[in-house]
């Protein structure tokens, strides 16, 4: 450890949220926000579905770290994520940053220039707590808005303890041509445990976000509780793509939503490789006419993990349109559950969704299960659900086995076919990672 | 040289196999036929190493080594290669990911763009577009065109023994033509058995050898 660093003691406690606002020098209503936040934290019980979270101990965590150096060398770094970096063949400089050893990498110079071409367009992106500096009136009208504090108890916890994260401005008409990623903006500072994302598209606008990556990313601190909140503003279009793959010892508790208005369309991208337990459902309010919502959300669940992912749409204005797709897989005894919501309102004219799940169980002890609610209070609205389970057939594995492929190579040939329309979504170097990792992750369930 | 000794084979606790002989070197392809239920299927995936499939007698060398000891993807590593009747449909693994699969298993590593314009040119000679080359595979193709990937997949990867079972069958006029191109182009540096119940398809193929199969015994060969 170093000293080049400032920590809040362990433990979360109403100074705790003080002291953090405090070190941040923020202005009055964000430390007011905050506050209320914490008491709402405070209030709210855990939630009494979804994932086992009785090994959760706020008390144990740290909730402000801030550090000017690594914090941390290779020896605190479990073998398990040496030995997947090195069967990836991940670069050296890569892998520190991933390991969190190194806060950076030579990206940094990537993201300066790229700064200049979104700065030349008016796209203002930066981490959170410099919009809250820079441009305080675009983060105080919509901070909080699509995601309140009161939304659910682990909303609230960030709510209150928030550093860090994206936040994203695109002015009207202007369409960002390459996605933003959160890649480059995250090396340039370590990533922090309780995330904060807001993006606003304005009218007309276009924009693509890219946060997280398919290689294990190993973190000590195991509770990371994150907040995305997206306006996409009428007739503008907001791609945000996730891919995760936290070390097996965090809990991943996300809140993601965005507001659609008139003809706007929010794509939501989710992938949930890793974690000990995730609990995420991206939602989009429909709330002009015409806007649309595509929800992709994959998860893998292997060896003591439990991804409760899925997907929520609300319809509340006419001619709204949905798609929510999920693909899961679980191994060696992980478990996939999918949990959705669709809710149509009286007056939604003509509102249509279709849902689909599918789920691919690899071992008798792999668990698949689905919660899907749906709401529709509007006759002329069209609603369809499917779902399906599929196990890995015997005559594909005895195809697979006289190409020469051994079980596990075959395993993870299925398997990342099977949640192929993720890798599509991902540019080429995550997907390239992404067949790799599930050929590993394969081979650990049938060892 | 493949070769078969004496070899005895039970299935569900059935003898389905017994007394077969042959011998298929390099460079010649020999044709198996008789009456369906005869072995001939059987035959194929004893020697691809099924494990339903148990070896009571005899044994099966591959370049004068026993193989019955080695797994299937073991066998398959030596070059073995089977193209079976049926073939399962796969979701998101399109025909280069199982070429390209298939020959990192054989240590061959190739070059993927060189992998993608040899595997469009042996479709194309099959009368194949290359939008085969990143569908599903087998997903939604018909009987003869599922016969055709294989034979393409076949035709890249260069197997030192291929068994065809029944290669020809969903194929028109013309497709048996280019297919019986192709595997004769395999056979220049490979040992083939052929199981067809066409004897044109059989003659065009050059055949140096036939066998004919009744109830699990070799009856007749010339």
């Amino acid at each position: 450890m170093n000293t080049d660093e400032t920590r809040i003691p362990r433990g979360l406690v109403r100074r705790t949220v003080e002291m953090i606002s405090g070190e941040k020098n923020e202005p009055a209503w964000m430390r007011e926000f905050r506050l209320r936040a914490f008491d709402i934290f405070e209030s709210k019980a855990m939630p009494a579905w979804g994932a086992d979270l009785s090994g959760i101990r706020f008390d144990d965590f740290w909730y402000f770290i801030r550090s000017a150096r690594q914090s941390r060398d290779w020896s605190d770094v479990p073998d398990e994520i040496h030995s997947t970096f090195e069967r990836l063949g991940i670069p050296q400089a890569e892998r520190a940053f991933l390991a969190g050893v190194s806060a950076q990498y030579e990206s940094e110079v990537v993201y300066h220039r790229l700064k200049d071409e979104w700065a030349a367009k008016g796209i203002i992106f930066c981490d959170t707590d410099t919009a809250l500096r820079e441009h305080p009136e675009l983060v105080r009208d919509y901070f909080g808005t699509m995601v309140p504090a009161a939304d659910n108890k682990f909303a609230a916890l960030n709510s209150a303890v928030w550093s860090g994260g994206s936040f994203v401005y695109v002015p009207k008409g202007v369409k960002a041509d390459i996605p933003l990623q959160a890649y480059f903006r995250i090396n340039a500072k370590n990533m922090g445990q309780f995330e904060r994302t807001l993006i606003i598209a304005d009218e007309g606008s276009e924009v693509s976000y890219i946060e997280g990556c398919t290689a294990p990313r190993y973190s000590e601190a195991a509770l990371h509780s994150a907040v995305v909140e997206i306006v996409a503003k009428p007739h503008s279009r907001v791609r945000y793509t996730t891919v995760q793959n936290w070390s097996k010892n965090v809990y991943n508790l996300v809140t993601k939503r965005a507001f659609a208005e008139e003809d706007a369309v929010v794509e939501w991208i989710d992938g949930n490789l890793g974690s000990k337990a995730t609990m995420k459902y991206p939602s989009v309010f429909l709330r002009g006419r015409g806007a649309r919502a595509d929800i992709l959300s994959i998860a893998y669940a292997g060896e003591g993990q439990h991804q409760d992912a899925g997907g929520k749409v609300f319809h509340l204005a006419p001619d709204t349109r949905s798609r929510i797709i999920s693909k899961s897989v679980s191994a060696a005894g992980g478990r996939a559950s999918y949990r959705g919501m669709v809710k149509v309102i009286a007056g939604a004219e003509n509102a249509k969704c279709k849902v689909s799940c599918e789920a691919m169980m690899v071992g008798e002890r792999a668990r698949a299960d689905t919660y899907p609610v749906i709401r529709v209070a509007e006759p002329t609205a069209s609603v369809e659900h499917e779902a399906s389970a599929t196990r890995v057939s015997e005559e594909q594995m005895r195809y697979l086995e006289s190409r020469g492929l051994r079980e596990a190579d075959a395993m993870g040939l299925l398997v990342a076919g099977f949640l192929e329309p993720l890798a599509k979504e991902l540019p080429l170097e995550y997907a390239a990672e992404f067949n790799e990792l599930m050929r590993l992750e394969m081979e650990k369930s049938i060892a | 040289m493949l070769e078969i000794r004496e070899l005895a084979v039970e299935a569900a606790g059935r003898r389905i196999l017994e007394g077969v002989s042959l011998a298929i070197p390099a460079g010649e392809i020999h044709a198996l036929q008789g009456p369906n239920g005869s072995g001939k299927t059987s035959l194929a995936l004893s020697i691809v190493g099924h494990p339903d499939y148990s070896i009571e007698a005899g044994d099966i060398r591959w370049n004068g080594e026993s193989i019955l000891n080695k797994k299937p993807h073991e066998r398959a590593r030596l070059g073995i290669h089977w193209l079976p009747q049926s073939v399962p449909a796969f979701e998101g693994v399109g025909l280069l990911s199982m070429a390209r699969a298939a020959a990192d298993a054989r240590g061959a590593k190739p070059d993927i763009f060189v992998l993608r314009s040899e595997l469009a040119a042996a479709l194309k000679r099959l009368g194949l577009s290359e939008d085969f080359l990143l569908r599903p595979l087998h997903g939604d193709s018909s009987g003869g065109e599922k016969k055709k990937i294989e034979l393409a997949l076949s035709a890249v990867l260069k197997p030192e023994f291929l068994i065809l079972d029944e290669v020809d069958a969903g194929l028109d006029a013309a497709g048996i033509a280019a297919a019986a191109d192709v595997i004769a182009e395999i056979a220049k540096n490979a040992a083939v058995l052929a199981i067809s119940h066409s004897n044109a398809f059989l003659e065009r193929l050059g055949v140096r050898r036939r066998y004919r199969m009744e109830a699990g015994k070799f009856i007749h060969e010339h």
